[in-house]
């Protein structure tokens, strides 16, 4: 078999051809399979619970001691084969309602979902959202990612890469929303705490209260853990509080979201430094049955270029934002350069600014099109009016008296090395020159802080000096000990620390339960499936993206305050029903192709189901062919596209959005509705050579058997003549 | 027309349904379609009797046929070989138009399948030399089936023994 | 170089340590890049991916080549 194809969904096959063959011949056989089969089907279709292995188990069990012949016999066999070495997918199936290959189209996952690396059900919430049910939709996001706000503010939205509604227009604004929801859920008071699980009795360490720490404490506080974070800062937040600056993520919205995990009974010690004031023997002794490493990558790289070391005001971003968080804020300087390409070297050039820094400069070796920073980051960045310097290298820091007068750099050009297509910055011989600073700031990558490790002596490190894992479990070579975030994966993404962090705190429960751990990371879970919400065709092509308002640049570059205002309701609501909800249409293209290439009419235009070669969509267009036959409708696995009859009209709907809607006819015998006028157009066109267009009464099906029953039979009771 | 002929004699014909169910049986359908139906006609005072008739209703496989003919993705067809109306089942995509093309309302919808059942004559039977599932199960023997020319036979038979009885009752 | 929204395949393991077993199951798989190196552009760095299908992960880079007709 195919190591691609869904093995829940081959099975279901398998069994289904042995049944309808008739191979089966033995009574209790047929009956075993017949009850397997439907199990089966079951979880192929998300409505399998949890006993539904532990039933096949028994099914198996019961098929073992009753082998009549040799078919029975091969049938037990491939059975068996399947259900041991794909066990897990059957598991996954039934614990996520998710069947990753699309194999099960019914549970088929969105393609925002499975982009997430936390794998948030991002149709239910935005449906929710467009609702108006916040809190629904703020309860949905954290049985995901419990930073629900944070991620709206901050999140690299890796879901709104891959969202399909961007193949027509733009991706929906997915982050923000989530933000807009938490906000207003918090100041309504109906942002709530799931009820947690009783205490276990468990104890958990959590080293470092980052996204990874925070969200892994909180997941093992509602499974009923009591759970230890070790923080050496003077607050909760890691890197969103250290790392991000406020004008991008208030310090209210951490403070708010943290107060939330502290209420399920986390207990958090600041300004405490593992492995010097607490140490890994002292949480031994407590009773601490597992610890979660999520120290984040706190360390900066040195430039290693002369002077670096000789003046006060050689700072590196990660010390310098840091210290700007905690309180000294203080401009590194007049004149200031930050050397480095990406967001963090952005974040302090934007910080310098707003602490009163005259000119700002950011000095990366490669040109524009290769900096790593966000797109949107350079672009306010810019309009803010931090200067950039392309192709420069930096070779020497310049001063007297421990004062900076200068950075000298080279200018580069970049050569493709041999072998690759890589494009390496070259300096160019005898272009030298100083770009004038009295403060220098380096942002050129971050690594792991292993400083407080020591006692965790049989954790391996990789040699990029992160702490290795094995991904599915986030376990560290050292039984108890499990890590994520920027500790795993070096420098990374919020929604991946909280993502690790959440895997990891299912692990540490696995691992204290006794359950074996998965082979892989587990796919994302559906977690409901709400009803589609209706609009005209119109509608939904009209609605576009809003505009993110933002603070004027006078206040950005005096203040922290927030850069990016948020929409206000009316955008959200309407932004939210842009959602094309791909839960539930899982774009097989079978609706376009019965419609065009089966019925000839081609109504659809629904280019966007083509992940690589979309061609234009139009919903409005379907209105100007279609017959509501209702063959698309007919075809669709997952009732994405439907036919709804309401007020004497009949609507064709994809996702809710109404593709058309034609008058119903009714039968002038019995009154049953009929199809529309255009489809009896269609037919009689399709007929003409049989017969001339004549007035004819319209009939259903029913009555015009009726009639050609009293008509054409010359037996039925007549007056004898 | 098809070489076939499903002849019904309604005179004999006692409305037991048991036609349809063996129809619904054989070829597996759910609540809904009916590949053939016994219509009930009547009753109907006649000289002060009340009379009825049940009659007999299959797709009659038109020479011509107006759901062939409708059908615009080429599942419905009529054999070449002996002219038989049936739905090729992988190639219906459930617009039925045959449904509403039909005038006798022979073609049945599925909602089980969102594909189209029809009365095809058995023809999977038929080509083994069995009769349709219908009329190996009539309770009266009032359902014949035969080639077209084996037919005539019957039928001037039977009209010469209707108009032989029209006097004392139609039953 | 890898930039956020290029087109990917997993075309080969890698042969970095951190590949890990389950990671065959992405070869072939087409993806797009989610998260590149953000800081320094280090073609050493993990970055990353979401696979079709598969979720999102974090892969070596040398496992991974740009489609062509990258939009």
């Amino acid at each position: 078999m195919a190591k691609d194809t869904c093995p829940v969904q081959s099975t279901l096959q398998y069994l289904s051809d042995r049944i309808a063959s008739g191979v089966l011949t033995d009574p209790k056989v047929r009956r075993i399979c017949e009850s397997i089969r439907m199990l089966v089907e079951e979880i192929s279709l998300g409505e399998a619970g949890d006993s539904h292995m532990a039933a096949i188990d028994d099914l198996m069990a019961e098929f073992e001691n009753r082998t009549p012949d040799d078919t029975a016999t091969k049938t037990l066999d491939h059975l068996k084969h399947i259900l041991s070495d794909r066990r897990e997918e059957f598991v996954s199936h039934i614990e996520t309602r998710n069947c990753p290959s699309h194999d099960c189209g019914v549970i088929a996952p969105s393609p925002c979902q499975m982009a997430c690396p936390a794998g948030i059900d991002v149709p239910t919430y935005l449906a929710l959202i467009a609702e108006g049910k916040d809190d629904q939709a703020i309860a949905v996001i954290r049985e995901d990612n419990p930073l629900p706000w944070v991620c709206g503010l901050v999140c690299t939205r890796p879901c709104e890469m891959m969202c399909v509604r961007g193949r027509i227009d733009t991706p929906i604004s997915i982050k923000f929303l989530k933000a807009f929801a938490a906000e207003r859920a918090l100041s309504d008071r109906r942002y709530t705490n799931p009820e947690p699980a009783p205490p276990n009795g468990k104890r958990i360490c959590v080293v470092g209260a980052g996204p990874g720490g925070l969200s892994c404490a909180y997941y093992l506080a509602l499974m009923g853990y009591k759970v230890e974070v070790i923080e050496s800062l003077p607050f909760a937040g890691g890197m969103l509080m250290v790392g991000i600056p406020r004008y991008r993520l208030p310090r209210e919205v951490i403070d708010r979201e943290v107060a939330m995990i502290e209420d399920l009974g986390v207990t958090f010690s600041f300004n405490t430094r593992f492995g010097s004031d607490v140490t890994y023997e002292d949480m031994k002794t407590k009773g601490t049955d597992a610890f979660f490493l999520a120290i984040g990558a706190h360390k900066a790289w040195d430039l290693g270029i002369k002077g670096e070391t000789d003046f006060p005001r050689v700072i590196d971003a990660i010390t310098f934002l840091k210290n700007v968080a905690i309180g000294d804020r203080h401009a590194p300087g007049k004149h200031v350069v930050v050397i480095g390409g990406g967001n963090v070297a952005i974040d302090a050039a934007r910080t310098s600014l707003r602490l009163g820094a005259e000119k700002v400069t950011i000095a990366y070796r490669r040109s524009r099109e290769q900096m790593p920073a966000d797109i949107e980051e350079v672009e306010q960045a810019e309009e803010e009016g931090i200067a950039f310097a392309f192709l420069t290298i930096p070779t020497e820091i310049t001063g007297n008296d421990g004062r900076i007068t200068g950075l000298a750099c080279i200018k580069a050009e970049l050569i493709a090395k041999k072998g690759t297509d890589r494009l390496a910055p070259v300096p160019i011989l005898g272009k030298e020159f100083t770009i004038q600073a009295d403060a220098v700031i380096s942002a050129i990558g971050q690594y792991v802080d292993d400083s407080g490790m020591t006692a965790f002596n049989a954790v391996n490190w990789t040699r990029r000096g992160t702490i290795e894992v094995n991904h599915a479990s986030m376990e560290t070579s050292m039984p108890g000990v499990f890590a994520a975030g920027d500790a795993v994966s070096g420098p990374a993404t919020v929604i991946e620390a909280i993502g690790g962090g959440k895997r990891a705190a299912e692990a540490i429960h696995r691992q204290l339960t006794g359950m074996p751990q998965p082979r892989m990371p587990k796919i994302p879970v559906r977690r409901r499936k709400v009803p589609m919400i209706e609009m005209t065709a119109a509608e939904k092509m009209r609605l576009s993206r809003p505009v993110m308002p933002m603070l004027n640049v006078d206040r950005r570059r005096t203040t922290f305050q927030q850069v990016e205002l948020g929409y206000d309701e009316a955008a959200v609501r309407k932004e939210a029903r842009r959602c094309l909800r791909c839960d539930v249409c899982r774009r097989c293209g079978k609706c376009v192709e019965v419609c065009r290439d089966k019925m000839g009419i081609d109504a659809l235009h629904l280019g966007y189901l083509d992940f690589d070669h979309p061609v234009k969509t139009d919903f409005r267009m379907t209105a100007e062919n279609c017959i509501t036959c209702g063959a698309c409708a007919a075809n669709c696995e997952n009732n994405a596209m439907t036919l709804e009859e309401k007020d004497g009209r009949r609507m064709l709907k994809l996702c809710g959005t109404i593709l058309n809607e034609q008058e119903i006819q009714t039968c002038d015998a019995c009154g049953a509705r009929l199809p529309s006028a255009q489809y009896m157009a269609f037919i009689s066109d399709k007929t003409a050579d049989l017969t001339q267009k004549a007035e004819q009464r319209l009939l259903c099906n029913d009555c015009q058997r009726r009639l050609s029953a009293k008509n054409h039979v010359p037996t039925r009771p007549v007056n004898p003549t | 027309m098809s070489q076939y002929y499903l002849f019904q004699d309604s005179k004999k014909c006692i409305g037991c349904h048991a036609c349809e169910i063996q129809c619904k049986t054989n070829k597996d359908l759910p609540e809904g379609p009916k590949p053939c139906q016994i219509i009930q006609v009547g009753p109907k005072f006649i000289n002060n009797l009340p009379k009825m008739s049940f009659i007999f209703m299959p797709c009659f496989h038109c020479e011509n046929p107006w759901c062939v003919s409708a059908c615009p993705t080429g599942a419905m067809q009529q054999r070449a070989s002996d002219g038989i109306v049936f739905v090729q089942k992988d190639l219906c995509v459930g617009c039925k138009t045959c449904v509403s093309a039909c005038p006798w309302g022979a073609p049945q919808w599925n909602p089980d399948t969102g594909k189209v059942e029809k009365c095809d004559y058995c023809k999977d039977r038929v080509d083994q030399g069995l009769e349709p599932a219908c009329v190996t199960t009539c309770t009266t023997g009032c359902l014949k089936f035969g080639k077209v020319e084996e037919m005539t036979q019957i039928r001037r038979q039977r009209h010469a023994e209707s108009v032989a009885s029209l006097e004392n009752s139609s039953f | 170089m890898f930039k956020r929204g290029n087109r990917v395949e997993v075309f080969q393991a890698s042969t970095d340590e951190a590949w890990e077993p389950y990671m065959n199951d992405f070869i072939g798989v087409h993806g797009v890049v989610t998260d590149p190196d953000t800081s320094i552009n280090d073609p050493d760095d993990l970055i990353e991916v979401s696979l079709q299908g598969k979720g999102t992960h974090r892969l070596p880079q040398d496992c991974l080549r740009i489609l062509s007709d990258t939009r």
